[in-house]
């Protein structure tokens, strides 16, 4: 058991399921979508994106580029809420958390496909 | 990802995750920690506050307490904030530091810096193995005529000194071990501007090994060799490597011609510039006995060149040497005085010392003058540094062996012609040399001489072949003139004509030149140019045939016509 590979892993994991958390419930109820929650998921994201640099193989690079998607669009989701309920203050319409919300939909793909693509690569050295 | 950047983010790993932590884990403790407002209503920051306060609390800026004056439990997590975070930063800017110092990196980068600087040389280069006496001088030859080199060596110092030397162009350098294909890879060898590999390492294994590399990875490369023992030499040349220079061979050659031979060795020395100019009065008497300290691979060479040639020599040897001694020679110390007394050195006319060892030839030509103070010296000299030392102990002629290979390798790379060139000149007597000797010093007085040749062809030469086939005719002499001004001549002259495979030596002034023929000329280098300019531009070669200028422009042309 290698413990690089797990905390690898677990971080991965860790940015895909708080990602899915925040993004479960009605697309446009504030009540179902924690900002502690989507604080976790960027960090985490962040955190996971980190230990996917430097990496050489082709699949690394996939796993990059994933992990820099799910960033970036986290990254935008946090932006839009603290304008929204900070800067202009409009407070959280159904409209502005319905785009936050499918940002976070967005990174959730991503993250799938760095899970996925993890997966891959460990059946793959399994053989 | 490419060397560097991919150990930079390796190290970079932890670093960046601890950064993040750290900011992460003071953000969100700023949103939980209540603050009291002066009404006494506790309220809490949001995301974008808390961030806000960390980021100038953990780059340590420290605007103020927003958006209220804080609460003490807000001030205590400040506290925490502000130690967590600069630890932070300070964790990764010293590993940062750390990258940036570590031998690996650095090598990395520098390797990468000097692969892209090959990529980018869009001029024939040549590959240079070996920077060491020969190849110092070499570098500087070639850099000197303007053409590009790259140099491998193994030694970290003489990379060093070679980056230090300005030599006018960039000149590459890496430090690595040249006989390591790959190696020789990434210094380009396989790239379409190399045109020369020049393996002249001190060690013939290395030497071998990389005329082989360069044999089998380039075929249209000039392959060059320097071999010590005659095994490699023949090794060398039976899988056909272009040259194989052994400085043994040439060493016996050159001390033989200046004792046999003296115009004929100025000569060659003054073409050549090996930096071995005789030093004893012309007309010495070198009719005699000769003694030669040291029967090592240069001695033997130099006693079975002696001996056809018939020269009176007696060898010193010190019983170590792995040739055949010959009959009647001396065994002992060269460079004790019984043993120089038992060789006769009280009658000799002259002695030769050729160790391998600096010192023990300094010390047997220091010992030999106290006896004979008449003797003429000749020496190898193994080290460039001595040659101070050779020149205060009364060497007439100190030939060093670094020398003898850079002179040898440059006339190949230079010109094929002059290959050729200066054997015929070895066979001329020595009346002959000695005129051309003289022409030699007339035009080009102490400096350094450049070779270059040309073939009288369409591509070469347009301008020449265009009078020739109008009828005119043009002469050797005419390329000698300066294109500024007729009258006066460039500093050159033809060494050679081949033609029809007859060669014609220092052709006179108005030998007729034709089609197909390869002249060498040989002058100063700022005579290359303007000889250049002459054979390709139409309207500058009639310049010189007839004196007249031709309007060149096609608005001048009209005129003059109409």
């Amino acid at each position: 058991m290698n413990p690089e590979k797990v905390i690898f892993g677990f971080f991965i994991l860790l940015a895909l399921t708080l990602n899915f958390g925040f993004f479960v419930g009605e697309i446009d109820n504030p009540d179902h979508h924690n900002a502690y929650e989507l604080f976790a998921a960027l960090v985490v994201s962040m955190i996971a994106t980190v230990m996917k640099l430097g990496e050489r193989t082709q699949i690394g690079a996939l796993l990059l580029a994933a992990s820099l998607v799910a960033d970036l669009q986290l990254l935008a989701a946090s932006v839009i809420w603290a304008i929204a309920a900070h800067v202009l203050e409009v407070g959280l319409t159904p409209a502005i958390m319905a785009s936050i919300v499918s940002l976070s939909g967005g990174a959730l793909l991503a993250n799938a496909v760095s899970t996925l693509l993890v997966m891959m690569e460990a059946n793959r050295f399994n053989r | 990802m490419s060397s560097p950047l991919w150990l930079f983010f390796q190290r970079m790993r932890l670093p960046l995750v601890v950064l993040i932590s750290a900011y992460s884990i003071a953000i969100l403790g700023f949103t939980l920690v209540p603050g009291i407002d002066d009404q006494g209503e506790t309220w809490k920051m949001n995301f974008l506050q808390a961030l806000y306060v960390v980021s100038y609390t953990g780059s340590t800026i420290g605007f103020g307490e927003i958006p209220a004056e804080f609460s003490e439990g807000q001030r205590m997590w400040t506290i925490v904030c502000i130690y967590l975070t600069v630890i932070a930063w300070l964790f990764a800017i010293g590993s940062l530091i750390a990258l940036m110092q570590d031998g690996a990196f650095l090598q990395a980068i520098r390797r990468r810096h000097l692969v892209r600087s090959i990529g980018r040389i869009d001029a024939p280069f040549y590959l240079l193995c070996g920077y060491g006496d020969s190849g110092r001088i070499l570098v500087e030859n070639l850099s000197g005529r303007g053409s590009r080199v790259v140099v491998i060596d193994r030694d970290r110092d003489a990379i060093r000194s070679l980056v230090l030397r300005d030599h006018g162009i960039y000149i590459p350098g890496f430090h690595l071990d040249a006989s390591v294909p790959d190696h020789l890879l990434m210094a380009g060898l396989q790239s379409r501007w190399c045109v020369g590999l020049l393996a002249v390492t001190g060690d013939d294994e290395t030497n071998l090994k990389i005329a082989i590399s360069g044999r089998l990875l380039n075929r249209q490369l000039t392959v060059v060799g320097r071999a010590e023992q005659p095994e490699t030499a023949s090794n060398m040349a039976s899988f056909d490597t272009g040259f194989v220079i052994r400085p043994a061979t040439e060493f016996a050659r050159r001390v033989t011609l200046a004792i046999t031979r003296p115009q004929t060795y100025r000569l060659y020395e003054r073409l050549t510039e090996a930096g071995a100019p005789e030093q004893w009065e012309e007309g010495a008497a070198m009719q005699g006995r000769w003694i030669l300290c040291g029967y090592g691979a240069y001695g033997v060479e130099l006693y079975r060149s002696f001996v056809q040639a018939g020269i009176d020599v007696c060898v010193i040897e010190d019983g170590a040497s792995p040739y055949p001694v010959p009959e009647n020679s001396v065994r002992g110390r060269s460079s004790e005085a019984k043993t120089l007394k038992e060789a006769e050195v009280g009658e000799a006319i002259g002695l030769i010392a050729c160790h391998a060892s600096d010192a023990e030839n300094l010390s047997t030509i220091m010992t030999a003058r106290a006896l004979n103070k008449e003797l003429l010296f000749i020496a190898r000299e193994n080290h460039l540094h001595n040659r101070q030392l050779f020149a205060e102990a009364g060497t007439h002629l100190a030939s060093s062996v670094s020398g003898i290979v850079a002179s040898a390798i440059r006339p190949v790379l230079e010109a094929p012609l002059v290959a050729s060139f200066i054997d015929h000149v070895l066979e001329k007597e020595e009346r002959w040399n000695q005129g051309c000797l003289e022409q030699v010093d007339q035009i080009a007085g102490g400096r350094s001489l450049q070779f270059w040749s040309s073939q009288i062809s369409k591509n070469r030469t347009p301008a020449l072949i265009e009078a020739l086939h109008a009828g005119q005719p043009v002469t050797a002499g005419t390329l000698l003139r300066n294109p500024a001004q007729r009258d006066r001549g460039l500093a050159a002259l033809v060494m050679m004509i081949h033609r029809n495979g007859n060669d014609f030596l220092l052709p006179a002034q108005d030998m007729a030149l034709e089609e197909g023929d390869r002249v060498l000329f040989c002058g100063l280098p700022e005579a290359v140019k303007p000889m250049r300019f002459a054979v390709t531009e139409p309207n500058l070669l009639h310049y010189l045939l007839t004196g007249e200028h031709r309007p060149a422009g096609w608005l001048w042309k009209r005129f003059s016509d109409g």
